[in-house]
């Protein structure tokens, strides 16, 4: 019987690395389809092993005969391997063990001007929008990081910091929504320190040479891929895990009508989670639906006083998810804050109500907010001078709406829920005299 | 002198039910007949030329018809700027969004709740000289089948800056808001299957 780390004539990998790595053979071809190899590729790439197509090929195809691998464990980006790539594997994988130690500190040490870091093969890249020298000294006096990554691990200097990037990330995405063009998204590709603009078949024609003319010597990048990769939800649909969360049209199923109006925020309190909307949409008792399924039953209704608000059960239902549909490629923004309303007045904000900005979302609604102290001139009862009067249109639908402030460096600030208005108007209950009267808080992100 | 009775009767009807009670009580039985009839037959506020009503109707359309309303006591201009110097509403039988007038920057604009509301329709009107005025309020396709629609109305040209409800004093509020019923909408009509073969 072997040793520890010994190999035999029939085992090409050692028993102690089939074991750690809970390798097995792969003795059967294995199916593949048009994104099997690009996809193998990228990986391989990033694991430091061959991208060779025909290479890939042959390893699905015949991998008996190629000596094919694969990780029981999903390890080594659950590639199909040969034998013969184990020792580059190996080592991609332990840089990549402690790697997190290295970045934290490269964060610490460049400060503001820390640019990312990215694995490549047996590498560890660390950048800086800045002089590098030195760094590799000081990182090696430093005992929270191992001496095997410090032996991986490179620095490269670069012209823009992460937060340079991810300014002009929120800068690109501004564009595209407030042009309306439509694209597969962006990302900050760290290694090319660029922001990576992705188009598709069915993005916004021209849309290239919109960013250029529109980021002219800016690091943008835009790259072109055969599908439309990024999926699109609409208001109207529902998302996985039966989740439900704010800027999603809703349909109160006691008018007949298919749609009511607009789920505001996921909440929740001592008595469970719910769903905030406007109080004249409905009454308690009312079954609320969204994508299909039951959204709860409303339990409270407040339609004058402080506030325009409904609270909808979602116990027993569907599953609270703190974020809010913005468009149908943004679906799940997370909420950064919730905006003291009392300063609120000459900020940017905007509804989500699903009739003006449409079901796909991408009819923008801003305005400025004018006042904090305004009186709507309906109600159950007459309102205090408390809710928020904003120079941002509105149709019938929109009413319960999430109405957010976007902010470039903090991201979306709740700040009220969408009561009514007209086409020159909006009206918003403050969200911060929701949350304190009724005693609830806006569900986790 | 009968009248002259009931047109005091109407008056009082309009400043609201605790004067009217009090004017219902000192008046003769005789009046009081003549007061149920008025009452019944116009669910418009009052018939007094000078304060704002929209005429009664009763009428039974379709989706995609229009319903004319007519009334009068809307002057075409008054003290506050406004974009309609009236403006109509047609409410289905559901109630529809709530909606007022509201005095934002001195303008006048007309604010309501916006939960979607099949069979809801809003027009702008410009009144006549003498304060009458014809509309032509179309019914929305989607409205549903059903009694009890209803029109609403604001006169803009009445209202008067203040401190009450919407920036606006009470009097002038009370007086520029109107209804008038009651609209029946049918259900479509129904196209015969084409036959073929």
């Amino acid at each position: 019987m072997p040793g520890a780390g010994a190999q035999t004539a029939t085992e090409s990998i050692s028993a102690e690395d089939q074991e750690l790595y809970r390798l097995e053979r792969v003795t059967s071809p294995v199916p593949t389809d048009r994104n099997t190899v690009p996809h193998a590729q990228g990986v391989r790439r990033v694991w430091g092993v061959s991208t060779e197509p025909a290479f890939i090929e042959n390893l699905y195809a015949n991998p008996a005969a190629a000596d094919a691998w694969r990780s029981t464990s999903g390890l080594f980006g659950g590639l199909i391997f040969a034998s013969n790539e184990i020792d580059a594997l190996k080592v991609h994988a332990e840089v990549e063990q402690d790697a997190l130690p290295a970045d934290t500190w490269a964060q610490a040490y460049f400060g503001s001007n820390y640019a990312g870091g990215y694995l490549l093969g047996p590498e560890l890249h660390l950048l800086c929008a800045c002089d590098v020298r030195g760094a590799s000294d000081a990182l090696r006096a430093d005992d929270s990081v191992k001496p095997y990554v410090i032996d991986h691990t490179v620095f490269e200097q670069v012209q823009y910091s992460l937060a340079d990037l991810s300014q002009l990330g929120q800068e690109i995405r501004r564009f595209l929504d407030e042009s309306d063009l439509r694209s597969n998204g962006y990302g900050t590709t760290i290694e090319a320190n660029v922001v990576e603009l992705f188009v598709g078949p069915q993005s916004t024609a021209g849309l290239e040479q919109e960013v250029a003319n529109r980021f002219a010597g800016r690091p943008v990048r835009v790259t072109a891929q055969p599908e439309d990769v990024a999926p699109t939800v609409s208001k109207t649909e529902p998302l996985i895990f039966n989740l439900v969360e704010g800027g999603q049209a809703m349909d109160n199923s006691s008018t007949g009508l298919p749609l009511d109006c607009t789920s505001g925020f996921a909440v929740q309190g001592g008595y469970g989670p719910f769903i905030l909307s406007a109080g004249h949409c409905g009454y308690a008792g009312n079954s609320w639906y969204q994508g299909g399924s039951q959204v709860g039953v409303q339990t409270s209704r407040n339609f004058g006083g402080y506030f325009d608000g409904s609270l909808i059960t979602t116990y027993g239902y569907r599953n609270n998810y703190g974020h809010f549909h913005w468009n149908a490629n943004y679906y799940g923004e997370s909420i950064s804050f919730v905006q003291n309303s009392n300063n609120i007045v000459g900020q940017s904000i905007c509804q989500t109500g699903y009739k003006q900005t449409g079901l796909d979302g991408f009819n923008t609604t801003c305005g400025t907010t004018t006042q904090n102290n305004y009186t709507p001139p309906y109600g159950d009862t007459p309102f205090q001078p408390v809710m928020l009067l904003s120079n941002y249109g509105t149709i019938g639908g929109d009413s319960g709406a999430a109405v957010v402030w976007p902010t470039a460096l903090y991201g979306w600030g709740a700040v009220g829920v969408h009561s009514g208005g007209n086409s020159t108007v909006g009206v918003d209950s403050r969200l911060d005299y929701i949350l304190w009267i009724w005693g609830i808080q806006l569900t986790p992100p | 002198m009968a009248p002259k009775e009931v047109q005091l009767m109407v008056f009082t009807f309009q400043r609201g039910s605790g004067v009217r009670r009090k004017a219902v009580a000192g008046i003769s039985v005789f009046a009081m007949v003549l007061i149920a009839v008025v009452l019944q037959s116009a669910t418009a506020r009052g018939g007094d030329p000078a304060l704002f009503s929209i005429d009664s109707f009763s009428a039974q359309l379709r989706a995609g018809d229009t319903l004319n309303v007519t009334g009068s006591g809307c002057p075409p201009t008054g003290s506050l700027p406004s974009e309609d110097a009236l403006v109509l509403r047609l409410t289905p039988p559901s109630g529809g969004n709530a909606f007022g007038p509201s005095l934002i920057d001195g303008s006048v604009q007309i604010v309501g709740t916006t939960a979607a509301s099949a069979g809801e329709a809003q027009i702008g009107v410009s009144p006549n000289v003498d304060g009458t005025f014809e509309a032509a309020l179309p019914i929305p396709l989607d409205a549903p089948s059903g009694a009890g629609y209803t029109v609403r109305g604001i006169c803009t040209s009445l209202l008067e800056a203040g401190g009450g409800q919407g920036g606006f004093t009470q009097t002038s509020y009370d007086s520029a808001l109107a209804f008038a019923g009651t609209l029946d909408v049918e259900g479509p009509v129904e196209v015969p299957p084409i036959f073929i073969g």
